[in-house]
């Protein structure tokens, strides 16, 4: 493995950690309860920054967005 | 409840790129981890992915000054009393517009909700413009209290509607209140008792009540002892009775 994807695979796996982290059911940070939620949140990411930035504007939860390459 | 909306941004993206100018971070490696308040403010944004506790701790932080997440009720309530009051105040029906207001209050007060969320933001906009206008009404009226006897009825009349119209925002409570200590006190209790009498006949909505208040008028138009009282009550009198009305018919 050469250095560049050695470094891309780390940074993946970074990734890849803190979303399993923090969309864990038992992290109780993104638990659902559909019935109470404001507009058409989802415990997985929001499909686009737009509609993110709508549920988060319509509900007052604060975005958490992770940027990095897309592989 | 979610309390994050969780987003992936490539770094690659023309968005990223506007993203990176609204929300400045700290570092220049990926990943990076942004927290974004609803009304767009920056809580987070720093390069590396956080370990341990760090995580659940930044994100507990982030939480706390994120403000109220509305369920999707309070967001159409609060939306809903918004429009409610919009309309109500285009028609000139102020003492409705503000009950309507009133009724998120089991969410928060309105002018005080603490919510970054749009719906939050607006009804807290809407009445906190009412409330500043008011506000200048009032210093207005407070200006006149200090003139002749016309003058100060006439202030005291607009206070008195204010506070009947205007009286369900809270916000507004301390400057009601605060007119009403030093302005309508012992050295004007006669003449603001009087113009309640007033402000009570051009208000009465139904036939009993109008009946009391053209009873009340003329006594005070006998027995006041200020002749500006004598004077509008005579044309209040006037008004009710022009709309068909008269002591006998009721």
């Amino acid at each position: 493995m050469n250095q560049h994807s050695k470094r891309l695979s780390s940074i993946n796996a970074s990734w890849l950690a803190i979303l399993v982290m923090v969309l864990s059911p038992t992290s109780g940070l993104f638990a659902q309860d559909e019935s109470k939620e404001a507009s058409t949140s989802k415990s997985s990411a929001a499909s686009s920054l737009e509609a993110a930035k709508q549920i988060s504007a319509a509900s007052g939860r604060p975005i958490f967005a992770i940027a990095g390459r897309s592989t | 409840m979610a309390q994050f909306v969780p987003v992936k941004l490539d770094v690659a993206s023309d968005e990223y790129a506007q993203w990176r100018q609204d929300h400045p971070s700290e570092g220049n490696t990926i990943p990076k981890l942004f927290i974004v308040r609803a009304d767009g403010e920056t809580l987070y944004g720093r390069s590396g992915s956080l370990k341990g506790q760090d995580l659940p701790n930044m994100l507990t932080r982030a939480l706390q000054n994120s403000g109220r997440i509305l369920n999707a009720k309070e967001a159409s309530l609060l939306t809903k009393a918004a429009d409610e009051f919009t309309n109500l105040k285009q028609e000139n029906q102020v003492e409705k517009a503000i009950k309507a207001l009133g009724r998120v209050r089991k969410i928060g007060e309105p002018g005080k909700i603490p919510s970054y969320s749009q719906p939050a933001s607006r009804v807290n906009q809407l009445a906190i413009e009412t409330a500043t206008n008011v506000k200048t009404e009032l210093d207005t009226l407070a200006a006149k209290m200090d003139g002749e006897n016309s003058d100060k009825l006439n202030a005291i009349m607009e206070y008195l509607r204010i506070k009947r119209e205007y009286g369900a925002l809270k916000l507004l409570k301390p400057e009601l209140a605060s007119f009403q200590k030093i302005h309508t006190g012992k050295a004007n209790s006669q003449l603001t008792r009087e113009a309640k009498i007033i402000d009570a006949a051009k208000t009465a909505d139904s036939k009993s009540k109008r009946a009391r208040a053209l009873s009340r008028l003329n006594d005070l138009i006998t027995k006041s002892e200020i002749e500006e009282i004598k004077v509008l009550s005579t044309q209040v009198k006037d008004g009710l009775t022009g709309e068909g009305e008269s002591l006998d018919d009721l």
